[in-house]
Order: C-alpha cells, then sequence, then structure tokens
C-alpha cells in the first residue's frame, strides 16, 4: 500500500502534536489515511461523504497488479462502475510528491493490462473496450505540492485530495463516468479498515498488538503464535511475498521483546524460535479466571500498564458524583 | 426424556402438579425461569456440547446428565437446569429453581466463560415479545456514561414499571411530550398474556438480557413464544455478523477483495463530555465489558482498539459526539454488536440506533 515513506513529521516523536494545549495523536497510520478515506468514499460510513457511490463506483480489489506496457505496478486501488462503463486505478500517496515510474506504468494502463494480470473486474469480461483511468489520492494539506509535482511530471489525471474537512475530486474533464466534486464538512479521520500494513511504524502496529494479546488472555489461552499474530494483524498478509512476510515477523518479534520487558512482563513472557516451537508469547495467568469484581481490577490493572507502554499521558477519568438515588437506598426510604 | 417429556414436565411445575420424585425432586411446582445464551462450544457440534457441559459441571460442582438428543440436565444438590441444545449456537435453558439460584449460576458458572454470553434484545427485538401487552419495565442509569449531569436536562437514573393495558404507549407519550426525558425510555423487560384456545393461557415476562419467566397452564405455549423469540434473535445476530465482520480476502495473487460494512451507532443526542463516556465505556466492567487504551486522535474524536472481555475477541471503536463507528474483526461475534446497543440503549440514550441494520 502507500509506498512512498511516513513523512518525517510522522515518525516516532512527530506523531504528537500540542493542539489546543491538550496532547493528541495522528490516528492510525497517517500513511494509510488516503487509502482509508478513498474507501470510505465508496460506501455511506459515519462522518464521510460517499460522492464515489453516488456517482455508480464499486470497490474491486487493493493490491491489484497491473501489467502495462511500462512494467508491472500494484494499484492501491482497483474501482469501476458500469454505464458508463469506467475502470478506476487508484494510487494513494501520503507525500507530496508522486514516483514518476509509477504514475507513467498507471497512465499507460488499460483494460489489457488488467486483463492479462486477471484483475480486471468480471463485469466487463464480455467487454472489448473498457476505458480505464489513472486516479492520484493524496490528502488535502499536500493538494498544491501534489498538482506541481503532476505538472512538472506531465502526468494528467484526476486528483482526489481527502482531509479532515475537505474532499476534492478535480481533473475529470473528458472521462466519461467521474466528476468533479469539491464537498467541505467536518469529516475527521475517515475509518480505519486498513489500520495498519506491513511498513507501518513500530508505534502504531504496538497498538493492534497489545489488544490482541489481551485478548488471547480473556480467551485464556496459554500462549500465542507470533506467524498466527502477524496473519491476523496484516490485512494483507495472505499476498505478502516470503521476504515481506519475514521481515514483518520479525519487527513483530521486535515489537513483542519491547512488550514483555515493559510493564506488562508480569503478564507474557516472549519466547523466541527454538528447533521445534515457533517464536511465541506466553501468556502468564488470566484474569477471566477470577472472581467478577476481582477480574475486572486485574484487567483495569493491565490497561493501566498499557497506556504507560503505549505513551498515554491523558487518560479519560473523570469523578462520579454522588447519587441521591443511592442515598435514598442508603436511608432504607420507602420505594413503594 | 423428549422434548414432549420436558413440556410436560415443565408444564406440571407451571400449575404445581410436580411428581414429587421427578429427578431426585429438583423440579419443584411453580414459574418456570429461562434464559437465551448465546454459545460457541468447541467445535460447534453436539460432541462440542457435551464436552462444555461436563467442563461447566466439573467446575461448578453439578452433575451433568443427557436427557435427550439436544437435552442436557445439569442437577445440583436441590435444583436442575434444562439445557436444550437443539440450536447449537443458541441454547434455551429452563429451571424451577428461585430467581436468585439460577441467576448466581448463570453469572457465575457460564457468563464467566468466553464461549458463552446472554442474548442481548435491543429494544426492537424486545418489543417483538408476542402476546398481549400486559406489563412493561423501564430502568435506566447513566451513572457509567453519563457520571455527572454536566448541566444536562432529563434523567440520569430512570425506573418506572407500568401493569395494565398497552404500557409501551407511556414511553411514546414521554417521548413526545417531555423530550427531555427520551433518553430515559429505555425498553427493559415487557410482559405479555398469550392464549391458545384449546392449548393454554399463559403470561410471559421477557427481559433486554435474554431472561425470561412463566405461568399459566402450558409450557407448549411457552416454548412456542421461547423459540420464535430464538429465532429472531439468531436472524438479528447472523445478519450482524454477515453485514459487518470486515474481510480481507486474498483473490489469488492478484489482489484483495474486502468485504463487510462499517457498523455506525447513532447517539440522538451529542454526547456531553466524552471524556466521561469513552471512560465508562472502556472501564473493563460490566455490562460492557471492554478493554482498551482509548486515545483521543483530535479534540472530540476518539478511537479504541479495543477487546471484548466476554469472548476476548476484538474489535476498534472509534467516537465522536453523534456517532460511534464499531469496526469488527472477521471473527467477532454479532453479539458482541448487540450487547453494545442494547446497553447504550439503557445507559446512553434509550433511542441509541445501529445503522444500517435497524437495531
Amino acid at each position: 500500500m502507500a509506498a512512498s515513506p511516513p513523512d518525517t513529521a510522522n515518525k516516532r516523536d512527530g506523531t504528537r502534536h500540542a493542539l489546543n494545549e491538550r496532547l493528541v495523536f495522528v490516528p492510525v497510520d497517517p500513511r494509510l489515511i488516503p487509502l482509508n478515506a478513498l474507501l470510505a468514499l465508496l460506501r455511506e460510513e459515519a462522518g464521510w461523504p460517499s460522492p464515489l457511490r453516488d456517482q455508480g463506483f464499486i470497490r474491486h480489489l487493493i493490491e491489484a497488479f497491473v501489467h502495462s506496457q511500462t512494467g508491472t505496478t500494484k494499484a492501491d486501488m482497483v474501482m469501476y462502475r458500469r454505464d458508463p462503463d469506467l475502470v478506476v486505478l487508484a494510487e494513494c500517496k501520503s507525500g507530496k510528491n508522486l514516483q514518476e515510474a509509477q504514475a507513467r506504468a498507471y497512465q499507460a494502463a488499460d483494460a489489457d493490462s488488467l486483463r492479462r494480470a486477471g484483475t480486471l473486474p468480471r463485469a466487463f469480461a464480455k467487454d472489448a473496450v473498457v476505458p480505464v483511468v489513472a486516479l492520484f489520492v493524496a490528502l488535502e494539506s499536500h493538494r498544491a505540492d501534489v498538482e506541481s509535482c503532476m505538472a512538472h511530471l506531465g502526468v494528467r489525471s484526476p486528483l482526489l485530495t481527502v482531509g479532515r474537512e475537505r474532499v476534492r475530486l478535480s481533473g475529470t474533464d473528458g472521462v466519461a463516468g467521474l466528476s468533479d466534486f469539491d464537498l467541505v464538512g467536518e469529516y475527521g479521520n475517515p475509518p480505519a479498515r486498513i489500520p495498519i500494513d506491513y511498513q507501518s511504524p513500530e508505534d502504531e502496529t504496538k497498538e493492534l498488538v497489545v489488544p490482541r494479546l489481551m485478548a488471547a488472555t480473556a480467551r485464556r489461552e496459554e500462549y500465542v503464535e507470533v506467524n498466527e499474530l502477524c496473519r491476523d494483524l496484516l490485512p494483507e498478509w495472505c499476498i505478502l511475498s516470503h521476504s515481506g512476510r519475514r521481515e514483518f515477523i520479525r519487527r513483530i518479534e521486535q515489537i513483542l521483546r519491547g512488550v514483555c520487558a515493559s510493564d506488562l512482563k508480569e503478564y507474557c513472557r516472549f519466547e523466541p524460535q527454538s528447533n521445534q516451537i515457533p517464536s511465541r508469547v506466553v501468556i502468564l495467568g488470566t484474569p477471566a479466571a477470577l472472581d467478577p469484581r476481582g477480574a475486572t481490577q486485574a484487567w483495569q490493572a493491565r490497561q493501566r500498564r498499557a497506556a504507560k507502554l503505549l505513551g498515554r499521558t491523558r487518560t479519560p477519568h473523570v469523578e462520579g458524583q454522588l447519587s441521591l438515588d443511592d442515598l435514598a437506598g442508603a436511608g432504607g426510604l420507602a420505594t413503594e | 426424556m423428549d422434548r414432549q417429556d420436558l413440556h410436560a414436565l415443565l408444564t406440571a411445575a407451571m400449575v404445581g402438579e410436580t411428581p414429587p420424585q421427578t429427578l431426585g425432586g429438583r423440579v419443584r411446582p411453580g414459574k418456570v425461569k429461562s434464559r437465551l445464551i448465546e454459545a460457541h462450544p468447541p467445535g460447534h457440534d453436539r460432541d462440542g456440547i457435551a464436552d462444555l457441559l461436563s467442563e461447566i459441571s466439573e467446575f461448578s460442582g453439578t452433575r451433568v446428565e443427557r436427557l435427550g438428543d439436544d437435552l442436557w440436565g445439569l442437577l445440583a444438590d436441590r435444583d436442575v437446569v434444562f439445557f436444550d441444545t437443539l440450536n447449537e449456537r443458541f441454547w434455551l435453558l429452563h429451571t424451577t429453581a428461585t430467581a436468585d439460584v439460577l441467576s448466581r449460576f448463570v453469572t457465575k458458572e457460564l457468563l464467566g466463560r468466553p464461549q458463552l454470553d446472554s442474548a442481548w434484545l435491543p429494544a426492537s427485538q424486545l418489543s417483538e415479545l408476542e402476546g398481549e401487552r400486559q406489563w412493561m419495565n423501564s430502568s435506566f442509569f447513566a451513572d457509567d456514561l453519563v457520571p455527572t449531569n454536566g448541566g444536562q436536562n432529563g434523567a440520569r437514573r430512570w425506573r418506572l414499571q407500568v401493569e395494565g393495558f398497552a404500557p409501551q404507549d407511556l414511553l411514546e407519550v414521554v417521548r413526545r411530550e417531555l423530550p427531555r426525558y427520551a433518553a430515559a425510555t429505555s425498553l427493559t423487560a415487557v410482559g405479555s398474556r398469550v392464549v391458545s384456545p384449546g392449548v393454554g393461557d399463559v403470561q410471559i415476562v421477557a427481559d433486554y438480557r435474554g431472561g425470561f419467566v412463566s405461568s399459566g397452564n402450558s409450557f407448549d405455549l411457552v416454548a412456542g413464544v421461547l423459540w420464535r423469540t430464538l429465532d429472531r434473535y439468531e436472524t438479528f445476530v447472523r445478519s450482524l455478523e454477515n453485514t459487518h465482520q470486515l474481510r480481507t480476502v486474498a483473490v489469488g495473487d492478484l489482489g484483495l477483495e474486502i468485504s463487510g460494512e462499517i457498523a455506525t451507532i447513532y447517539f440522538p443526542e451529542p454526547v456531553g463530555d466524552l471524556s466521561a463516556f469513552v471512560s465508562g465505556l472502556f472501564s473493563c466492567r460490566a455490562p460492557f465489558r471492554l478493554w482498551a487504551v482509548p486515545r483521543e486522535v483530535t479534540s472530540g474524536e476518539w478511537e479504541a482498539n479495543a477487546v471484548d472481555l466476554h469472548i476476548g475477541q476484538t474489535l476498534r471503536i472509534e467516537i465522536r459526539r453523534d456517532w460511534m463507528r464499531v469496526l469488527l474483526d472477521a471473527e467477532t461475534c454479532g453479539n458482541t454488536l448487540a450487547r453494545l446497543v442494547a446497553n447504550l440503549q439503557h445507559r446512553y440514550h434509550a433511542q441509541t440506533t445501529l445503522s444500517p441494520v435497524a437495531a
């Protein structure tokens, strides 16, 4: 997915920004915001508009191969519509620039490119001619830079930019079936349907690893195998290359070593791969086996320690107020 | 014992004519209490059910007996709980034990297990209970999610119980005429009279946690109502799963196909104190039982990679003042979503709804 490296501003220390003097976090993996936004624009999901769905588009595949004359590339998304027929290959970028070779490959793609790769939507199986267009998706805050880059490279394709308060599609002149739009609203972040990919930063990956260890604890499992965990964490695991998988496993092992050496060490132990046994995390006891009241406190203790590990300095906490209902009950007052 | 024998035995209990030595005197005259339970036995088959019940029996100090093909009894010293597992995933439990005994047994021995959960009936499911409606309970308790009044109008706690003609109409009147109290008008329990000429005349009360109590002269009639309630609930939960479990599936080595829709829970009134709401929701306490380390991604927008502690499955929740997005994992049970909606209706706003599947 979005192959561009994380922007400098999004690296570990840069993921936190002061806003209104409060510590807030950039959501999920910022590199995946354009792809998640594109997915949202194809549906009607809370907080996000659905202009692409309204234009009749249907998502087909993500991470789909395209064999064009300029070589093979992987489209972040293939979507399509009928009447007028149109296939759109979307490239999602979180940075300010396009890679020239990649942009050319997208532009050179046609229906035959997809047919050869087997990624042409089935709806067009019998159609000899199907229009195909490349669509570049970027962050709204980078629109000017991406537009400049496209002009510099001579890339003439529609550009969709997505932001917390504005979603714009431009450059669709002459593309039958795809129309410009410019929407403004309080959209916030798109739903994180794809929360991480195999290149996501450690901090974001850890956000998902820790709950999975807790889920296994709640299921009273004795251990979690790293292979299984990786498969569970990564949407694209099944199409990831062997070397990609090995690299991801290595990164997850590194994260797990850190988790098991943190304040959570009382609850889990990392065991590296041995001759017979793949690498795994052994779960050291579970609150699920305790009396319900004790269990709640034990889960909350894990929550506090995980909060420290995940770098939360501001956690929601609100004092309750005395209930007059309780006061009346304590006094044994009549209720009938 | 087959199902007809069980129904006859429970009918006898309801009319006070229980043969004294039946199952060692463990079936006593009186009302029949029932529970609708969602189960994930290992293997999802009869052997798995047998294994799970044996385990429950071992830990609870009871004896398990297979009474018929899909009928089991867990025998304690003085009581018996019948397990009707004809539907391998949604079980019906029946007993003549006292409500306290049953409640302790269900809470301690059943719901503490990740394989078992209550049914959680949102208002739309509960209001489907058959018969002539004669009783209604509305209970609302916002302490967890709205711990301070914060200048908000309306009720933070609410208990309303009506016996009489069309009792639910009162909730409609409150919503229409006193909208400041609309948030509290949850539907917690309903009671109906069901009459079938030539078959019987029974009264059934059902609550939103899948609990039932019945009296009258025909358990056959009660069982019909319970089975139809179970069928509706199963359809509901499976439709939640079919619609909202999010999957990413490889299409050969060509790419990935994405399926499933994000569930959105809409709040009829914006959350006043989102921080308090989030704190209450992820407190690990019943009834939500959600573990997470939520983070405020920007002012007024929270996200949490959560764990449903009931069953040990993960889900992602994104919250703003007007709505909550729920992203179920591919294996996360639809009952988790049903529980969330039903409890939000009782702890945040009675008219909380789930879209696109109505709840």
